[in-house]
């Protein structure tokens, strides 16, 4: 079995070595340490994983396609185990518009720890229930206008995950401009729920200013979030220390941003072997908890990265110790 | 008597004849011109037990009346290979930024007035690597001839506009037959000497010189930065809509 993987893996590197496909993608292992407090999931303590993330990409003149494959091994719950085709994607340019058709994962947002915005896609909870950015790919359709401005205006047609033969059907429109304060906008409106969502981000000076919010005419429920992200420079030697301020709000009782408040730290090494570390605490208002996380990210060497985070909430501590190899 | 005054003070004229503010305008006037470019830039952070590191870019850039646009592409370490940043630089303001997070797929803006923050942890600064237009700086009228290894420069002080740069002063040397800056000493905001830039080389592509290293070393944490260009290329047919945030996602 080992031997047939390797020769895979070399027919692999030797069709992407002598084509001029782009690829990239990292190998790495996980170990996540749980800590319930409510006696729950006793059998889910310690979770060894290993996770494989190739993304190939071809160019031809104008037109692009792109696949991203994904997969993952559980040491102990084999219900976690996946391998699957994450995003694959046809895309033309043409000179004022683009389209693109098939499975692919966007970004709307503009807030750091919770992006209401981000509806397009299924966030990817077998993977990591907290990490906002695994997502899973979504077909759909894409066609996006470019004006003079560098304004674009995009209708996005998607199948709907939770209802059958159902379109969701998503038009925005997003630009920049440079008048009461560098700024960039997009206002969404979707019949999914049928919402209407927009979010910004304004910079004055060394301040970010970032706005996101929703309303659902179906549900009459709101979510609405604001921030702040303010960067010291060379504080020590060449290290920054970026601080992050960021306020949720909703009457959607369901949700878990209801009336929450982050208060964050980045401080960035800026050494050769990228330093990061992390800090932050969320406090939630409607029953007075809180939670905390610490996360330190470095280079080990070469191609070798390293990530370490601990997770302090009401419901359990969780210890994680990451490895990553990136090609 | 009076006439070899005359003659002297004539000579002395005509050897200072050029100002700072003239020297720098002859000194970009010699890399004006190119209208759009791509290159290819190696980035090796040496520390203080001369430990390298190596990054690699691609870089493209256009010139424009109100400030140049730059799209950098970063190549290695390969978990930053797709990171993209846009700038769109404004002489009389902020310049605008954005960056591109090719595993979030998202085009996040930048705050870019503080230009004194480290360029991917070398030792550049951002204000280091963007373009140091004449117009950026005053300048003292402290113009001498010197000698640096064994050839006759220039020096004079100059000083930069914009507030929120991290140096109180430069000092420059200016090759007095070429014009082509060879040396600039940095000076923090505390006033002492923080870095300095060697020009190693430049290359004339059609009469325009491009530079192909600076070697900057940090005076106060004894490390070092190589910064070279390969393959550059000038006037290629770059366009507005190539620096675009359309082009960020591609």
């Amino acid at each position: 079995m080992i031997k047939k993987i390797i020769f895979v893996i070399f027919l692999l590197f030797s069709f992407l070595y002598s084509s001029d496909i782009e690829y990239k993608g990292d190998i790495s292992y996980e170990y996540k340490k749980y800590d319930y407090k409510h006696n729950i999931h006793l059998d889910d303590k310690t979770q060894h994983s290993t996770e494989v993330n190739l993304e190939l990409k071809k160019y031809f003149e104008n037109k692009e396609v792109f696949l991203k494959l994904e997969a993952l091994r559980d040491s102990e719950n084999k219900n976690r185990d996946y391998n699957k085709i994450n995003e694959f994607y046809f895309k033309q340019e043409f000179d004022n518009f683009d389209i693109k058709i098939g499975k692919d994962i966007k970004y709307w947002g503009s807030l750091e720890v919770h992006n209401l915005s981000d509806i397009y896609n299924n966030k990817n909870i077998i993977n990591n229930e907290f990490d906002k950015d695994k997502k899973l790919g979504t077909n759909g359709f894409t066609f996006t206008y470019f004006m003079k401005n560098d304004d674009s205006f995009s209708v996005v047609l998607s199948e709907d995950e939770s209802e059958v033969n159902t379109l969701d059907v998503f038009v925005s429109y997003s630009g920049s401009r440079d008048d009461i304060a560098s700024r960039d906008f997009s206002y969404i409106l979707t019949n999914k729920n049928d919402q209407f969502i927009t979010y910004h981000t304004l910079i004055q000076g060394d301040n970010i200013y970032k706005i996101e919010y929703k309303y659902s005419i179906k549900n009459k429920k709101y979510q609405s979030g604001l921030g702040l992200e303010h960067t010291i420079y060379s504080l020590i030697d060449k290290k920054d220390l970026g601080i992050i301020f960021e306020y949720y709000n909703s009457n959607n009782k369901i949700l878990l941003f209801q009336d929450d408040i982050f208060l964050g730290s980045r401080f960035n090494f800026n050494d050769s072997m990228d330093s990061e570390l992390l800090a932050g605490i969320i406090y939630d208002n409607n029953d007075k908890s809180q939670s905390q996380s610490v996360q330190y990210k470095r280079r080990l060497f070469g191609n070798v990265k390293t990530k370490i985070s601990y997770n302090k909430s009401k419901s359990a501590n969780i210890f994680l110790a990451k490895l990553f190899y990136n090609f | 008597m009076i006439k070899i005054i005359i003659l002297a003070t004539t000579i002395i004229v005509q050897t200072f004849a050029i100002t700072s503010l003239e020297l720098a305008k002859k000194v970009d006037k010699l890399s004006d011109g190119f209208v759009s470019s791509q290159s290819d830039m190696t980035m090796t952070l040496i520390n203080a037990r001369e430990q390298k590191t190596i990054r690699k870019m691609q870089t493209s850039s256009l010139e424009g009346n109100s400030g140049d646009k730059s799209l950098m592409m970063f190549l290695t370490p390969a978990d930053v290979k797709g990171t993209k940043m846009l700038t769109h630089e404004n002489i009389n303001g902020d310049d605008d930024q954005w960056m591109f997070l090719p595993a979030l797929k998202r085009v996040k803006r930048i705050a870019s007035r503080n230009k004194s923050g480290s360029f991917m942890g070398s030792e550049f600064s951002y204000e280091d690597t963007a373009n140091n237009s004449y117009e950026k700086y005053t300048y003292n009228d402290d113009i001498k001839e010197v000698q640096l290894d064994g050839v006759k420069h220039y020096t004079s002080t100059r000083i930069p506009k914009d507030k929120n740069s991290g140096y109180t002063k430069q000092i420059t040397w200016v090759n007095a037959k070429t014009f082509l800056v060879k040396k600039i000493d940095y000076y923090d905001r505390k006033k002492e000497l923080i870095k300095t830039a060697i020009f190693d080389e430049y290359k004339n592509i059609n009469g325009i010189s491009r530079t192909v290293q600076i070697t900057m070393t940090n005076h106060q944490n004894r490390k070092m930065t190589i910064l070279s260009w390969d393959d550059d290329k000038i006037n290629v047919g770059l366009k507005d809509k190539d620096f675009s945030k359309r082009k960020l996602k591609r």
